[in-house]
């Protein structure tokens, strides 16, 4: 009973800052709005019983790349906003999509796994499982995301830095 | 509640179409990059619900969601950086304004 009181909450505190990152109107609020969306998201993943990806979770988004974003915002130099008036017709283009999108798939789902349970108390298996699947199966994959990573890093530094 | 598998296919749902509405009409490319974050955090979310129902929460799925997650900080990383880039070089962040190709 506390369980589903306690993940009611974070259900909506996901849904409420989501829709905060997404329609307010200065940037820096959005990215604090998106912080704490996805760290409530982390929640939903201790729910579910993936302590490890919860703390990866935290680590990277919250720790990284929110970070990263109002670093950005911070640095730009403030630009005067003027109010926009926005395009009706593309907001119509946006909310009928996205209505469609949603629609189609909750219909699919609504049938199918409505009443399915999932056994939350079962442990998920754990990092020693995680640790032995990337070091011999996907070892390949592990070292191409490091490798796109890397080069991530550089194409930014080569990106951003100023030209004499 | 908590158990149940609808209840997070839901938010994830309902996260990747906020963020599709986002993408679609926003116009500011930082809040645009926003609104990706919070479409891959459905994905993931989904995949992860999945996943504990499919397999009892088998490591295969989570590897899958850190490639995502790794992905997805490459991605923010490059899009920061171009975003920054052409604002120093525009000094305009607006989508609709950035409309024309003369270098």
């Amino acid at each position: 009973m506390l369980n589903d009181v306690i993940f009611l909450i974070f259900w909506l505190v996901i849904a409420v800052f989501a829709v905060l990152a997404v329609f307010l109107q200065k940037p820096i609020y959005n990215a604090f709005a998106m912080a704490f969306s996805i760290f409530s998201i982390a929640g939903m993943y201790v729910f579910l019983g993936y302590e490890f990806l919860a703390a990866l979770q935290v680590l990277v988004y919250v720790g990284a790349i929110s970070v990263a974003i109002i670093f950005v915002i911070m640095l730009s130099p403030p630009v005067t906003v003027s109010p926009k008036k926005i395009n009706p017709y593309k907001i119509l283009i946006g909310v009928v999509t996205s209505l469609a999108l949603f629609i189609l798939v909750f219909v699919l789902y609504y049938g199918k796994f409505f009443y399915e349970k999932i056994n939350i108390n079962m442990p998920s298996q754990g990092v020693n499982e995680i640790g032995n699947l990337l070091a011999m199966p996907y070892a390949v994959p592990f070292e191409i995301i490091s490798v796109i990573l890397l080069v991530a890093i550089m194409g930014a530094i080569v990106l951003a830095k100023k030209e004499e | 509640m908590a158990s149940s598998l609808f209840s997070y296919l839901l938010l994830s749902l309902f996260l990747v179409c906020l963020g599709l509405i986002g993408v679609l009409i926003r116009r500011n490319l930082v809040i645009m990059l926003i609104c990706i974050e919070l479409i891959l955090n459905g994905v993931t979310l989904n995949l992860l619900a999945i996943n504990k129902f499919v397999t009892g929460g088998a490591a295969v799925g989570q590897v899958v969601a850190i490639f995502i997650i790794a992905l997805a900080a490459a991605e923010t990383t490059i899009a920061l950086a171009l975003i920054f880039l052409t604002f120093r070089h525009y000094k305009e962040i607006d989508s609709e304004k950035l409309n024309e190709l003369k270098g």
